[in-house]
């Protein structure tokens, strides 16, 4: 056997080997969920829930966990599901404002951050595409494609950029419990989970973003919750 | 009657507006003379309080409260309210307890920040001069409570509101370097300590932190400063 030949077994063994370990690693993922295609009836669409719809506020428990270190603090959301818009304050255990932003969509009209938590553009560009994530954009788009495994329906959705966002739905009550945005790659840039819900919506929410350099986690507990314009 | 020439009445006219000008000018000089005795009053005041707080708080050996800390936020109508425990010493030591409405505690000890989160259970530590906002903060406060205000009357103008209770108001002289905006403390007499601080940040959030069951140079263990705290 020639040498060319040798070297070029040997690359592609090689190059196997690290495609199977990264999709074993879950460095990216199948643009087809498991089970099987499903059509959804309009009533099982409409039954479909995540938060409210009417504008509302909460008082949340937060964990930032990053490079293995737990940040607690404490936060108040307020979201306008009509409008698009909404306004967060979060402060640690001890009460010093860590960031106060209010925007719609991606516009930000109010960003203050902490001096110590860097740029304040990129850190309230940060949060306020997490609370995109986790609020907004909770209904799949109407050309989803749906598919059943087990007990949860997913539906995953074509982005503009490539890639492709995955909302999981429990069959039983329609109850969203779990998105993710994959990058046209196939890598999970973020997801969030949706756990324990009251009658007004999710009370523990599981955020881990990935788009950064430093990959992140947030944990969220919703103390209470409030209808705007109520006490 | 004699007929008065245009040109007195413009002399006239003059010499009415130089008259004027003059009692102007004497006016201003008497506020600004009264503005700075007023000033240097309210200066030797400030400075007689500060030295009074000074001298009461600098032989404390330890502080033991419970507080309640009052959130506004400007950009919410709803207050956020803490409530919790601290307890400082004079070796510069912190522990500063949450118990509502989340459960959490971080020391501040030998350069070394040590946070324990209620829910997960867990304790991360960090040098100091990794995030400074958050000691920088906790050591300010420890500053105040403690009556050591000479960092501060470098940093910002203090006055005293009201000298009984002692009311101190201070506010930085460069407003764009600093978080806050003002910065009130009031003293509880008999026995003195901090009882209530109040700090407006630049922001337009608001802090009102009450200090209530205040316990002075108590005995401090080394098991004090463990995390998880004790139960209150």
């Amino acid at each position: 056997m020639s040498k060319s030949k040798k070297l070029c077994e040997s690359m592609t063994v090689r190059g196997f080997l690290v495609t199977v370990s990264w999709l074993l690693s879950g460095g990216c993922a199948s643009v087809f969920p498991p089970g099987d295609p499903v059509e959804l009836t309009e009533t099982q669409r409409a039954g479909l829930r995540a938060f409210p719809g009417h504008p509302y506020e909460m008082e949340q428990s937060v964990v930032l966990s990053l490079r293995g270190k737990d940040f607690p603090g404490l936060g108040i959301t307020r979201i306008l599901p009509g409008e698009g818009s909404f306004a967060a304050s979060c402060l640690t255990a001890q009460g010093l404002t860590v960031f106060d932003i209010a925007g719609q969509g991606d516009r930000l009209d109010v960003c203050r951050t902490l001096p110590d938590a860097g740029d304040p553009q990129v850190v309230g560009q940060a949060f306020a595409r997490n609370i995109q994530c986790v609020y907004f954009g909770n209904l799949p788009d109407p050309q989803a494609s749906w598919w059943r495994d087990g007990e949860s329906w997913t539906a995953v959705s074509a982005l503009p950029d490539g890639g492709t966002l995955r909302h999981r739905f429990m069959c039983a009550n329609g109850r969203l419990t779990e998105k993710c945005q994959f990058t046209r790659r196939g890598r999970l840039a973020w997801s969030v989970t949706f756990k324990d819900y009251d009658e007004t919506g999710p009370c523990r929410i599981e955020l881990i973003d990935r788009t950064l350099r430093w990959p992140y986690e947030l944990t969220i507990r919703i103390q209470a919750w409030h209808r705007k314009g109520e006490p | 009657m004699s007929q008065v020439p245009w040109f007195s009445f413009a002399a006239n006219r003059r010499g009415l507006a130089a008259r004027r000008g003059v009692r102007t000018l004497f006016q201003t000089l008497v506020i600004c003379v009264a503005g700075l005795l007023a000033a240097t009053l309210v200066r030797a005041d400030a400075s007689n309080v500060l030295n009074r707080v000074r001298t009461e708080l600098s032989g404390q050996t330890s502080v033991r409260a419970m507080f309640t800390q009052e959130k506004e936020l400007s950009l919410f109508k709803q207050k956020l309210v803490i409530k919790g425990r601290l307890l400082l010493d004079d070796k510069g030591s912190l522990l500063w307890i949450t118990d509502e409405p989340i459960r959490s505690a971080v020391t501040i000890r030998d350069g070394t920040l040590r946070q324990w989160d209620g829910e997960s259970g867990h304790v991360t530590s960090l040098p100091v001069k990794r995030i400074p906002a958050l000691p920088a903060l906790m050591g300010q406060l420890q500053r105040w409570l403690r009556g050591d205000f000479d960092a501060l009357v470098g940093d910002a103008d203090v006055c005293v509101e009201k000298e009984t209770p002692p009311t101190l108001v201070c506010t930085p002289k460069q407003e764009d370097a600093s978080p806050f905006s003002s910065v009130t403390l009031t003293l509880n007499e008999n026995p003195f300590y901090v009882r209530q601080v109040e700090i407006t940040e630049t922001s337009g959030n608001h802090m009102t932190l009450r200090f209530e069951h205040v316990e002075l140079n108590g005995a401090v263990q080394d098991s004090d400063w463990l995390l998880p705290p004790k139960q209150p």
